[in-house]
């Protein structure tokens, strides 16, 4: 290439004729100047040549294609790829939601005492005034802590 | 052309679990990964990581690329912003970094006298250098622009960004680094 490298076109150049550019520009003391001249951070474009060394290459590839395990299976983790464990990690996960919900119920407190109007202790701080619509009071008191369902048949929301 | 056909299948091929293509698609792309990176992290070792964790998002999210798009495009963006991550989690670190031993090749076309070539090791340590004033993304855009040539719509493609951004922040970047190299005696200096 006999022409010279124009600073202006170098900086506003891309694709092939930059290569072309850049390629010169490697090679042409005297169009180096002329760059340095203009905007020496042109001159950086010559990095684009820089070589790597082979071992980062080969290290990245070695490194991929271990991570990389048998296939992406379309955006999930690879062992989603194989039927087998997935049917296998589907029952597991079924068998441990029956167990917890089995300890669950098996753990679970003794049912609240259903008790007639008549028989809400006097010394409750809740009083509840007999009344014909008052079919149940359940007593859920825990602890300190009172608690009563009254329920009402006449009662609409 | 053809190569666009060539690495749509392969990209085709990958992203439908084929491994074999998957690598092929590493090895074609890795220098550009590996070197876009680099001038970004300011250091190979930590270039070769993100470079690995570039290829297995790659691989993980390949079956959602859009074959109409461009791929390189794609590709940059993910390797920017891996590298600009990577520098967040480890902060400000030395800016020089060892350089390779083949670094300190001198390149020329063939024929070229030896005092005609450039040294590019030198060249690289004085980027590293004052490329540490720039910020994440003055040195992500001049990196895609200067470095690897992506024209203007590309960049802000890649980055996610609007052309005039890109212009902008390039500007920034040029006058940063101009700067610098007049400052330690390279070059004469013109605004642009």
């Amino acid at each position: 290439m006999s022409a010279h490298v124009d600073p202006e076109t170098l900086a506003d150049a891309s694709g092939p004729s930059r290569i072309l550019m850049v390629d010169h520009l490697a090679a042409c003391p005297a169009c180096r100047e002329a760059v340095a001249r203009f905007d020496p951070s042109l001159l950086f474009s010559l990095l684009s040549r820089a070589p790597i060394p082979e071992r980062i290459l080969d290290a990245v590839s070695a490194e991929v294609s271990h991570a990389a395990t048998p296939a992406p299976a379309r955006g999930g983790a690879a062992w989603e790829a194989w039927p087998g464990t997935r049917r296998a990690v589907a029952a597991a996960v079924a068998a441990g939601a029956v167990l917890t919900g089995l300890a669950a119920w098996m753990s679970r407190g003794p049912a609240p005492v259903l008790l007639p109007v008549a028989a809400v202790p006097a010394a409750a701080a809740v009083e509840v005034t007999p009344d014909a619509a008052i079919s149940q009071v359940v007593d859920m008191t825990v602890g300190d802590t009172q608690v009563v369902m009254v329920y009402n048949g006449k009662l609409s929301l | 052309m053809r190569d666009d056909e060539n690495l749509h299948d392969l990209i085709r091929a990958a992203a439908g679990g084929d491994r074999r293509a998957f690598e092929d698609l590493v090895l074609r792309k890795r220098k550009r990964v590996v070197r876009t990176a680099y001038q970004i992290v300011g250091d190979l070792e930590d270039a070769r990581d993100v470079a690995q964790a570039v290829f297995l998002r790659l691989w993980r999210t390949l079956q959602r690329f859009d074959l109409e798009r461009r791929f390189d495009t794609w590709l940059y963006r993910i390797t920017v912003n891996a590298a600009i991550d990577f520098l967040r989690d480890q902060g400000p670190k030395g800016i020089l970094a060892p350089l390779p031993d083949d670094a300190h090749e001198r390149i020329a076309a063939p024929g070229t006298p030896a005092d005609a070539a450039v040294d590019l090791a030198a060249l690289q340590r004085t980027f590293l250098r004052l490329a540490g004033a720039l910020a994440p993304k003055q040195r992500a855009v001049f990196v895609l622009k200067e470095i690897e040539g992506l024209s203007t719509a590309e960049v802000a493609a890649a980055l996610g960004i609007t052309e005039s951004t890109v212009r902008n922040t390039l500007q920034q970047a040029r006058r940063i680094l101009r700067d610098g190299l007049i400052r330690e005696g390279h070059g004469g200096g013109k605004t642009s």
